[in-house]
């Protein structure tokens, strides 16, 4: 066990729940607390599929299916039965893991084409909810629902700072499981899997329950998340929620950070929403998609292993990206352009455009393997 | 009962409608083991062009076929030289196809904006035809997707089984690497192979502009419909996506009268669902099994 890096993580997440009250110290805007809280949100989807997707290699889009579940969970829960918001959060994770655990149940049992087959099951879920909140009065009955401010204890500060908190504190445990998960038997079962499953199920790792523990923790936080999530919605409708933007952030956002790393998701998910806000403020919002699509794409070819195994394989690069990042940071600041989450948006992009520069070496490494593969001693084989 | 007659007929030709766009998912998915998500893109986009090019010069909008037709084909070749050459894997695959999906549809939101896009009926010939028997109405649109459908599975089915093109490709299917050592070339196979389906999105592009109002939400309502057509009916199986679609139509325009439209989706995905766990290889066997 990385004890040091479990420490940094339970050292930043206590760091950061100290901010709101330096916000009442200091008296910053509270739009900052607002950012951070869709930085929160975003690392906390990302790994969720990351947990699944990255570390085994199932393709996922019910990302958008486990978001919208949690969302219209708490959301109903609160408004129409009258449950507790606080308890409403632990109902949402568990509706998000055991509607998860249906998925696997019925697509991991499938012998061949079960990668591409639960990629469209994933798929078909999300639509399918989506059609039942419309069909649903109980759920939405296609209407739309209001989500109400909860009330909730004085002593957790303001609202803003609720939120912020709650948000921080579903990211936290997301990032936590994800990094318990790596560096645990499950973890290395995962990523066999994600290599070779016809081989790593030949050594005997126990495959099937392997991937049914991932896809239902993945399922648990991804709605955990919506459940938070649904406070800062205010609005909500199905088509709103079951649409492709999740499913395509959080998977743009961990193939641009890393796949195979606990912090991947984390780095895409600062990277990839500081750069949306940025062109949203921008007022090029309408290319918000075409740059998120083209991010993917250019990843896929040149960088399919992303942005931390690149600060890993290169540190001297790493280095240089990380002056940059501060110089850029300083520089947008100095000349005053727009408001302090831009500064730092200039700074990513900059730094993330410095790392992407060239062939990275761990690619020459890893092209026998592929080659291998394609050779039919492989994955091709088996299909 | 007449409503549920009529309903049936006009479910069918619309299976047509959905076969004609499973055709290219299923040939790719089948014999190059690539899902095409941008498959949906090239429809919609045709959808597009068919629409403004019969507006502007007010030609017959099957017309503009010859201008969507070679082009897609084009992209589609493109695409498979893309995914050769950097030897992109079947999970980066659907990344990189998902990834021009979205770039596609937000820029065809940009250029027509979110609104409905129809052929205007005086300059659309097929639009309002229709062939009766007793009351039942047979739209002419759709009859012509439901031909072209039959048609293009057909021909494929020829291809596919008699001409060295199609044995070279099936054998490429079946092992790659045999196929190499008896001289299948994959990279130029694959890429015609990859520019016939894209193609074939062309035609079913075509199709849907004449038949219908076009916005940039509607690709992402065809994936579920069309992908559950290409399992049902076998990956790969072009006669089977024909028949899987006509019977999701039907299932489809059925449910729709007799409950909900709304409805009509769940069931769908309900069939696909029970059809996965009892017949995994589609209703009609997959390709080679």
């Amino acid at each position: 066990m990385r004890y040091g890096q479990l420490t940094a993580i339970l050292a930043v997440t206590a760091a950061l729940a100290f901010v709101p009250n330096l916000q009442d110290a200091t008296g910053f805007p509270v739009f900052y607390l607002v950012y951070a809280y869709f930085v929160f949100f975003w690392i906390a989807q990302s790994t969720s599929w990351n947990i699944l997707s990255g570390y085994s290699g199932y393709f996922s889009f019910g990302q958008g299916a486990f978001y919208g579940l949690g969302v219209y969970a708490a959301a109903d829960l609160m408004s129409r039965e009258g449950v507790d918001y606080f308890v409403t959060i632990p109902i949402a994770g568990v509706l998000g893991g055991l509607l998860a655990a249906g998925v696997g149940a019925l697509a991991f049992r499938l012998g061949s084409l079960r990668g591409e087959i639960f990629a469209l099951l994933t798929l078909a879920v999300t639509f399918t909810l989506s059609a039942i909140a419309q069909l649903s009065t109980w759920v939405d009955g296609g209407q739309g629902i209001p989500v109400q401010i909860p009330e909730y204890p004085a002593f957790l500060g303001e609202y803003q700072d609720l939120v912020y908190r709650l948000g921080l504190a579903v990211a936290a445990l997301a990032v936590l499981t994800a990094f318990l998960i790596q560096n645990s038997r499950l973890g290395w079962g995962l990523f066999a899997i994600r290599d070779e499953e016809d081989v790593a199920e030949e050594l005997g790792v126990p495959t099937f329950r392997h991937k049914m523990i991932a896809i239902t923790i993945s399922g648990f936080l991804g709605a955990l998340s919506g459940a938070v999530a649904a406070l800062q919605v205010g609005y909500l409708t199905p088509e709103g929620v079951f649409n492709l933007t999740v499913p395509l952030l959080v998977v743009v956002m961990a193939v641009l950070g890393g796949r195979r790393h606990w912090l991947g998701p984390i780095i895409g998910a600062v990277v990839i929403y500081s750069l949306q806000e940025r062109l949203t403020n921008s007022g090029l919002g309408d290319w918000g998609q075409v740059v998120l699509g083209g991010i993917l794409v250019f990843m896929i070819l040149f960088a399919p292993e992303g942005l931390y195994e690149r600060i890993v394989d290169r540190p001297r690069r790493a280095v240089a990206a990380g002056i940059t990042l501060v110089v850029a940071t300083a520089f947008a600041g100095v000349i005053g352009w727009g408001i302090a989450t831009d500064w730092l948006s200039t700074g990513l992009i900059a730094a993330t455009l410095v790392l992407l520069v060239g062939r990275p070496p761990g690619h020459a490494r890893r092209r026998p393997h592929r080659e291998l593969a394609a050779a039919g001693t492989g994955g091709v084989a088996s299909s | 009962m007449n409503t549920y007659v009529q309903a049936g007929v006009s479910g069918v030709m619309t299976g047509g409608l959905y076969a004609v766009m499973a055709l290219g998912l299923s040939l790719t998915w089948g014999l190059l083991k690539v899902i095409n998500l941008a498959h949906f893109a090239l429809i919609l986009g045709s959808a597009y062009i068919t629409y403004q090019v019969t507006t502007s010069t007010g030609a017959d909008p099957l017309l503009s076929g010859l201008i969507v037709v070679p082009c897609m084909f084009a992209i589609g070749v493109a695409i498979q030289w893309v995914i050769d050459r950097f030897q992109v894997d079947e999970f980066n695959s659907l990344l990189l196809s998902f990834g021009l999906f979205i770039i596609a549809i937000q820029l065809i939101n940009n250029i027509w904006s979110a609104d409905f896009r129809q052929i205007e009926a005086d300059e659309n010939p097929y639009a309002t035809r229709a062939f009766f028997v007793g009351s039942i109405a047979f739209p002419v649109p759709q009859l012509m997707a439901l031909g072209t459908a039959l048609a293009l599975a057909v021909a494929t089915y020829v291809v596919l089984r008699y001409t060295h093109f199609g044995r070279a490709l099936r054998a490429l299917a079946y092992d790659r690497e045999i196929a190499g050592a008896y001289g299948v070339d994959h990279r130029r196979i694959g890429m015609l192979t990859a520019g016939l389906a894209s193609a074939m999105a062309a035609l079913a592009g075509v199709l849907i502009g004449i038949n219908q109002a076009v916005f940039p939400q509607l690709a992402a309502e065809w994936v579920g419909l069309v992908f559950a057509v290409v399992i049902l009916g076998g990956i790969g199986n072009l006669l089977g996506a024909v028949a899987a679609g006509i019977l999701i139509g039907l299932v489809y325009s059925q449910v729709s009268v007799a409950w909900d439209p709304l409805g009509a989706p769940l069931v769908v995905f309900l069939l696909l669902i029970l059809a996965l766990l009892f017949r995994p290889n589609g209703l009609f066997g997959r390709l080679g099994s």
